[in-house]
C-alpha cells in the first residue's frame, strides 16, 4: 500500500510527469446539452451560459433533427466532450473503430478537450451502458496509465478522466480513493475532470472527509468541473443528478475555485429537469463563486508580490 | 470478490449479464440501475412492443437478451437495435405467445433508425430518379403497422403478405409510413439498385410482373413516381 502523502511529496519535488498538452484556455460555465433543455437553449440562446457539453455517443455518426439542433448550438457555443464509454479500465484493448470516429467528431466541432471517466463501462466487451467503479490496486493503476496514455495519444487532444461516484467497491482496494485517482493522472500525464459532486456522495456512502479528499488531489491538473445534485436513499446516496445541487457540495466547489482557475465548468443535470431558467441560475451561482475564487487568487498574487518586491528591495540595500 | 482485475471484470460480468446470480446489497442496486436503464432504451424505441408483453414477461424476455447476446455498442440506442436481431434468432418460449413480436420490433427499430440516420448529400442525377437513401421496406407475415394493445391476439390477426415502406421526409425530417401494392413495392426494389430514368424503372417493374408496359401503365406509373417525388420518397433533380 502506498502511504497517505506520498503523491503530494513527489509533486513538490517536481518528479511527475508533465501533462502532455498545454493548459486549455478558459472556456467558461456552462450547462449539460439534454434532450430536455435543447429547444429552450436554441430558442432563448441564453447569454449567461458560455458553453454546452455533450455525450459524444449520443451525436457520434447521427443525423436528424436533433442533430440539426445540436450543430447549431455548436454554432453558438463551444461544445466540451463528455464521453461514456470509453472504459479506461477495461481488459479488452480499446476499441480503435470508435475511437477514429470519435477523433474525426472532436475534430468536426472543435472540442476543446476530451473527457470520459476513470472506471468500466464495459467488461469482457459487453457494453453495460453505466458506470462502474475499479479495483483501488497498484494493478488497475498500471493498467489504466496505459490505457490513458493510448487514448491521449490517439485522440492528440488534452484529455480528463473523471472521479466516479460508487456505491460499492470492486474489491479490497490498496489505497484511498483520492491517491489513486492522483496517482492515475500524474503518471499518465492526463488532466482532471473533476467531479464535486461525485466526492460529496463518496465521501457519505464511504464515509471518508471530502475536504481530506480535495487537500491531496493534484488540483492543478483540474480542466472541467463537474457540479450536480444527487438523491438520498435509505442508507447511502444515489448520483442521479436529479436534483438541486445541496450546500454542501458548493463548498466544494468553491474550495477548488479558490486553488485554481478552471477551464470550463459544467452544471450536470439529466433528471427532473428544470425550465431552463431554474438551470441558468445554478450557473450564476457557479459563475459567483468562481469570480470570488479569482478575486481571492488576485489578491493573494498581489500580498506575494508585495511580499517579494520588499524582499529584493531589502537585497538591494544591502 | 477479490481485488484482481480479472476477478473485478467476471464478478461485475456476472451483476450486469447473469440473471442466476442474485447479487446483495449496493451491488443489487447497481444491477437493478443498469439494467433498467438498459430496458429504458429499449423501451423508448418499442414502447408498443412493450405495451403488450406484461411487466414480467417483457423483464424476461430483456434478462435473456443480455445474457444471450450482451450490447456490444457504444451507443445506448443500438441496444433496441440488437435486441431486434436477438429476437429474430432467439428461440425464447415468448416467441410462440406472440408470434408476430420479432417483426414488430424490427419495425419499430426501423422508425427510429431512420430518425437518427445521418443526413446524405447524395442528388438524383439529371434524367433520373433516385430512392431517399433513409428508407427502409420491410415485407411481413404480420400486419405490424396494426398491432396494438387491442389489437394483439395473434389468432384474430390476420397474416398475409405486408408491404411496409418506412422514409424519412428529407425537408421536415419527419419519419413516415405506408403500405405498399406489389407493384409500388416493385418499383422501390428496383430502385434500390441505383438511380433510374422513369421510363427504364417502370420498364423493369412490367418485366418483373411479366405485364406489357402499355401507355396506360407508363402513364399511371409516372403519376405513382411523381406522387412519391412529392412526398420525399423519391429523389429527382431539382
Amino acid at each position: 500500500m502506498i502511504r497517505a502523502g506520498f503523491v503530494g511529496h513527489l509533486r513538490e519535488a517536481g518528479h511527475f510527469k508533465a501533462m502532455k498538452h498545454p493548459r486549455p484556455k478558459q472556456i467558461g460555465i456552462g450547462l449539460g446539452l439534454r434532450r430536455e433543455n435543447i429547444d429552450a437553449l436554441l430558442a432563448e440562446r441564453p447569454t449567461n451560459v458560455d458553453c454546452l457539453e455533450i455525450a459524444p455517443e449520443n451525436f457520434m455518426g447521427t443525423g436528424g433533427k436533433n442533430y440539426r439542433k445540436f450543430r447549431e448550438l455548436a454554432e453558438l457555443y463551444p461544445m466540451l466532450v463528455h464521453g461514456l464509454t470509453l472504459s479506461v479500465g477495461s481488459l479488452k484493448p480499446l476499441d480503435r473503430g470508435f475511437l477514429k470516429k470519435l477523433k474525426l467528431f472532436l475534430k468536426e466541432i472543435r472540442a476543446p478537450w476530451m473527457t470520459d471517466h476513470l472506471c468500466y463501462a464495459s467488461v469482457q466487451g459487453k457494453q453495460f451502458h453505466d458506470l462502474l467503479p475499479l479495483p483501488l490496486t497498484q494493478e488497475a493503476l498500471r493498467h489504466v496509465v496505459k490505457r490513458i496514455r493510448q487514448v491521449q495519444d490517439f485522440l492528440e487532444l488534452p484529455f480528463a478522466v473523471e472521479n466516479v461516484s460508487y456505491y460499492a467497491p470492486a474489491g479490497a482496494g490498496e489505497m484511498p480513493e483520492w491517491e489513486f485517482l492522483s496517482e492515475v493522472v500524474e503518471r499518465a500525464g492526463s488532466s482532471l475532470l473533476f467531479d464535486v459532486n461525485n466526492v460529496y456522495v463518496n465521501s457519505v456512502n464511504h464515509r471518508f472527509d471530502p475536504m481530506e479528499y480535495l487537500r491531496h488531489v493534484p488540483l492543478n491538473r483540474v480542466i472541467h468541473v463537474h457540479i450536480a445534485g444527487h438523491t438520498p436513499m435509505k442508507d447511502f446516496l444515489l448520483d442521479t443528478h436529479g436534483a438541486e445541487i445541496i450546500h454542501p457540495v458548493w463548498k466544494l466547489f468553491e474550495y477548488v475555485a479558490k486553488q485554481i482557475e478552471i477551464p470550463g465548468v459544467i452544471i450536470e443535470r439529466d433528471h427532473n429537469v428544470p425550465a431552463l431558467a431554474e438551470q441558468v441560475k445554478e450557473v450564476e451561482i457557479a459563475r459567483r463563486i468562481v469570480r470570488q475564487g479569482q478575486a481571492l487568487a488576485a489578491a493573494r498574487r498581489k500580498v506575494s508580490t508585495k511580499k517579494h518586491d520588499a524582499k529584493e528591495k531589502r537585497v538591494m540595500a544591502q | 470478490m477479490s481485488g484482481s482485475l480479472q476477478q473485478a471484470e467476471k464478478f461485475w460480468n456476472k451483476v450486469c449479464f447473469d440473471p442466476a446470480f442474485k447479487p446483495r446489497g449496493r451491488y443489487r442496486t447497481y444491477r437493478e440501475l443498469i439494467v433498467e436503464g438498459m430496458e429504458d432504451a429499449v423501451r423508448g424505441v418499442c414502447p408498443v412492443a412493450r405495451s403488450i408483453l406484461s411487466e414480467a414477461e417483457w423483464h424476461r424476455l430483456f434478462l435473456h437478451f443480455l445474457k444471450m447476446a450482451p450490447p456490444q455498442s457504444h451507443i445506448l440506442r443500438d441496444i433496441a437495435y440488437e435486441f431486434a436481431d436477438y429476437l429474430k434468432s432467439t428461440s425464447h418460449p415468448l416467441k410462440s405467445k406472440y408470434p408476430y413480436l420479432a417483426e414488430l420490433v424490427e419495425y419499430e427499430v426501423a422508425e427510429i433508425r431512420l430518425r437518427f440516420a445521418p443526413e446524405s448529400s447524395v442528388k438524383a442525377p439529371r434524367g433520373r430518379v433516385l430512392l431517399n437513401p433513409a428508407h427502409f421496406l420491410g415485407t411481413y407475415r404480420w400486419p405490424v403497422h396494426f398491432i396494438r394493445q387491442d389489437f394483439c391476439d395473434p389468432k384474430k390477426i390476420p397474416r398475409g403478405d405486408y408491404r411496409l415502406l418506412l422514409w424519412r421526409d428529407p425537408k421536415t425530417l419527419e419519419v413516415h409510413f405506408i403500405e405498399m401494392n406489389p407493384l409500388a413495392a416493385t418499383l422501390l426494389e428496383v430502385l434500390v439498385r441505383g438511380a433510374l430514368t422513369p421510363r427504364t424503372a417502370l420498364a423493369k417493374v412490367a418485366r418483373r410482373h411479366r405485364i406489357h408496359a402499355t401507355p396506360e401503365f407508363l402513364a399511371e406509373g409516372s403519376g405513382l413516381i411523381r406522387g412519391f417525388v412529392e412526398q420525399g420518397i423519391i429523389l429527382s433533380p431539382a
